[in-house]
């Protein structure tokens, strides 16, 4: 008798030992599995998979809705734009996009999603509520990384084959400046306060800082993993904290993702993750940050403060496009 | 009355026929490769299964030439069935994945990943 109680102290010490490292998290993971057809669903504070949903073929791209109660998938075999109700996980209308939808990116106004169609270069504007393209406006070659600046003023379309940024006032729908970068640019990402746009160039092994008012890059950072052929490294995915502390690059297959002070630009760590890293997303208190792995079929957890890797998480076939719902 | 009902049922399942002739057509005739390998693809080959008659280089199709991981390729002059592929990377390696089904009708035709590169020189 007197052992349980003794049993139920250890645990409770050791459950406020580990408290710290696996912090409450009451939000929900969502990933799109690429050759799986579907979206993973996992509970943030326990990180057990909740529900698996079937969608469209080939997702890839994913991002909420401005209330958070709806999930847009590229279903890029589809050719259409997925919408998923995340209060009853059931598909709607879909949305049109295009040719081969990849990735895209909502407005701020919460009404607009601006589409890569990647066989046809352009970007087509999506308005939501009316259901229609109001807008294609011709890119590069490839169009791919898609970033709106946060006043949703400027748009940053990537072309892997012409590897170039391209800024579009989003007022005229006019590219108005196109800044050369290295090879096959994958993603965009503005940084919160407006003034820098990172663009990832997954074959030239690069990461360029381009200045969201000059437009021109003021620092192209590259990357040296001990033990990790220079080709396999494959930077895709970018995050910034929104105190532009620090960025967290995926490198793909050489299966890293890189912490970047975002002040000096100066590579401080490579954390170890799944195979072929691909995107990565912060839950809302960026104490986390979630990375899809495409070969290794899960997903990885890094402790934001800690800068380490506390767990990896199975999930669909090809893991790709991650986002929290908070 | 009846026969028109009659005709007019014919009609229409001969309407739906066509429809599904050429819309199993147009799929098809869609024929992708897809690099799930974690490198860039230069060149890509095709010969009937067991046998060295290879085809062109399918990478021409690509508007750079090249099928970067996770990339799809159009695949020309081919049928479904079953072929010996060869490929050679941005790291120079040349290798031959053998007796691959080639599908028709799907989002992609057949997908080579790393865990299928067993054959390979250098």
């Amino acid at each position: 008798m007197s052992r349980v109680p003794h049993l139920g102290a250890a645990a409770l010490m050791a459950l406020a030992w580990l408290a710290p490292a696996l912090p409450a998290a009451a939000d929900t993971i969502l990933v799109s599995n690429e050759k799986g057809n579907s979206i993973t669903v996992l509970d943030g504070a326990s990180l057990k998979v909740i529900k698996t949903v079937p969608v469209g073929q080939r997702p890839r791209g994913i991002v909420l809705s401005k209330d958070h109660n709806f999930l847009y998938i590229c279903a890029s075999d589809d050719d259409d734009i997925n919408v998923l109700d995340l209060n009853t996980y059931t598909l709607k209308e879909p949305l049109p996009s295009g040719p081969d939808p990849e990735t895209f990116a909502l407005h701020p106004d919460g009404l607009h999603l601006y589409v890569s169609n990647e066989d046809d270069s352009l970007v087509s504007i999506v308005d939501i509520k009316q259901r229609q393209i109001i807008s294609e406006i011709p890119v590069g070659v490839e169009p791919e990384g898609m970033g709106i600046s946060p006043d949703g003023r400027w748009i940053v379309n990537t072309s892997e084959t012409t590897s170039m940024a391209h800024f579009i006032d989003n007022e005229t729908h006019k590219v108005v400046a196109n800044v050369l970068v290295d090879s096959r640019p994958r993603h965009a990402e503005w940084t919160a306060d407006g003034a820098q746009v990172w663009v990832s160039s997954e074959v030239g092994g690069t990461v360029a800082v381009i200045d969201g008012a000059k437009r021109t890059v003021i620092k192209k950072i590259s990357f040296a993993v001990p033990g990790v052929p220079n080709e396999s490294i494959q930077p895709v995915g970018i995050v910034i904290t929104k105190d532009r502390k620090y960025a967290f690059v995926a490198l793909g297959p050489a299966n890293r993702v890189a912490v970047i002070d975002a002040q000096t630009f100066e590579v401080k760590r490579y954390l170890l993750v799944g195979q072929r890293v691909w995107n990565l997303a912060f839950n809302a208190d960026e104490s986390r940050l979630y990375t899809t792995n495409g070969i290794s079929n899960d997903i990885s957890v890094i402790d934001v403060p800690e800068q380490e890797v506390i767990k990896s998480v199975p999930v669909g076939e090809q893991p790709w496009g991650v986002v929290v719902r908070p | 009355m009846i026969r028109f009902r009659k005709l007019r049922l014919v009609g229409l399942l001969a309407g739906a026929a066509i429809v599904a002739t050429v819309a199993d057509s147009s799929a098809a005739d869609r024929m992708r490769f897809w690099n799930l390998t974690t490198v860039t693809i230069q060149e890509l080959y095709l010969a009937p299964a067991g046998t060295t008659s290879w085809g062109p280089n399918q990478c021409k199709n690509d508007r750079d030439g090249t099928v970067d991981a996770d990339e799809r390729l159009t695949i020309t002059g081919v049928t479904p069935g079953r072929y010996d592929v060869r490929l050679k990377d941005k790291k120079g390696r040349v290798c031959t994945v053998r007796n691959v089904e080639v599908v028709g009708g799907k989002p992609y035709a057949f997908s080579i990943a790393d865990k299928d590169l067993t054959e390979c020189q250098p």
